[in-house]
């Protein structure tokens, strides 16, 4: 029975193997509520056909000749924010799984899962934003668990590691155009200890030099 | 082997001019590229140029390579979509392709005169005579 095209989720296949593109686009055009409008041999078909024609969910693989999944998913990624795209692989790696996921994808799954779990997985993408095969979520676990926890947001909703109140006082000073010297008269501080401040501040924003730091915090507003 | 599959399934003569010593120096993303983008082209042909014969030439121009696919069919006008836009998307993915590669494409064609395809690529290989 084929999908009514007013509501099915319209579904493009990428994969350099017409084979396997085939075989999955029989799979979901004989669901109810699926149907594939477009098929892509690699990144760059994807990349070309998924700006044109928008599709719901995009199924790609990630080894491709030429344009791969990995450089094809950043783009579409960054081209169709809403899109669920799913990666549908061989690879289990876990570098590849983390990769994919990083990158945006919603989700990944193994091309040697059942008919039954794979048609499963794709609405649980659609309805729920992510699907996994059931293998790989622990490992998924356990990278997000050796993630150190975020940082607190700057006061003002600047995402870095924290800095404590006494490097925020130095930073508006280094913004000023304080030399260390000066800073350590202003604070009431030791030159040493200054200077052991701006090294943690220039570590936590991630910036080379007192300029950088300065930067930042004058397009962060810490500074009026 | 795609040139087999498509007189296969379209019925039409093709003829095929390959420069073989070019083959092996064509660097491996360039061969993937005009791999693709002659299999693009032939479909264009199966499903629009109802033509009654082929040409497929792949050699070296120069310091180019260069892949042409021409046919005698009732050609278009490349200026305008063409249906839905599907033949205009493809011939986009086409240009985007050889650009990758570093290469140009050109596409001639006018209702009634037939089409001719041509993607040509820079030759890297810098070895003995192929140099020259």
């Amino acid at each position: 029975m084929s999908a009514s095209t007013d509501t099915a989720i319209r579904v493009m296949l990428v994969d350099d193997h017409e084979l396997f593109r085939n075989g999955i686009a029989s799979l979901l055009n004989a669901q109810p509520d699926m149907t594939v409008i477009a098929k892509a041999s690699d990144g760059l078909e994807a990349q070309c056909r998924a700006v044109a024609i928008k599709p719901d969910l995009i199924l790609m693989d990630i080894n491709m000749p030429g344009v791969g999944g990995l450089e094809a998913l950043s783009t579409i990624r960054t081209d169709l924010p809403d899109a669920i795209i799913i990666m549908l692989t061989v690879h289990d790696e876990d570098e590849k799984v983390f990769q994919a996921l990083r990158a945006g994808a919603n989700g990944y799954i193994l091309k040697n899962t059942n008919s039954e779990d794979f048609l499963r997985m794709l609405r649980d993408g659609l309805s729920k934003g992510a699907a996994i095969s059931t293998e790989l979520t622990g490992r998924v676990i356990a990278e997000f668990a050796k993630t150190p926890e975020p940082a607190h947001k700057m006061d003002n909703g600047l995402s870095k590691p924290a800095l404590t109140n006494r490097e925020k006082e130095v930073l508006v000073l280094i913004a000023e155009g304080l030399a260390d010297k000066q800073i350590g008269q202003q604070l009431c501080i030791s030159l040493h200890t200054v200077k052991s401040h701006v090294r943690n501040i220039l570590s936590k924003l991630k910036v080379k030099n007192r300029h950088e730091a300065a930067d930042v915090a004058l397009h962060s507003n810490i500074i009026n | 082997m795609i040139l087999d599959e498509f007189q296969e399934k379209s019925h039409v003569p093709t003829m095929v001019e390959i420069d073989k010593d070019i083959v092996p120096v064509i660097e491996e993303e360039q061969q993937i590229q005009l791999l693709r983008i002659a299999q693009e082209s032939l479909a264009n042909v199966d499903k629009h140029a109802q033509a009654e014969q082929v040409e497929v030439s792949l050699k070296r121009d120069g310091k180019m390579i260069s892949l042409c696919i021409s046919d005698d069919g009732h050609g278009f006008d490349p200026a305008h979509n063409i249906g839905d836009g599907a033949q205009h998307l493809g011939l986009k993915i086409m240009r985007g392709r050889v650009e990758r590669v570093g290469g140009s494409l050109t596409i001639q064609s006018k209702p009634g005169t037939g089409t001719q395809v041509t993607a040509r690529v820079p030759y890297t290989h810098t070895n003995g005579e192929f140099a020259k």
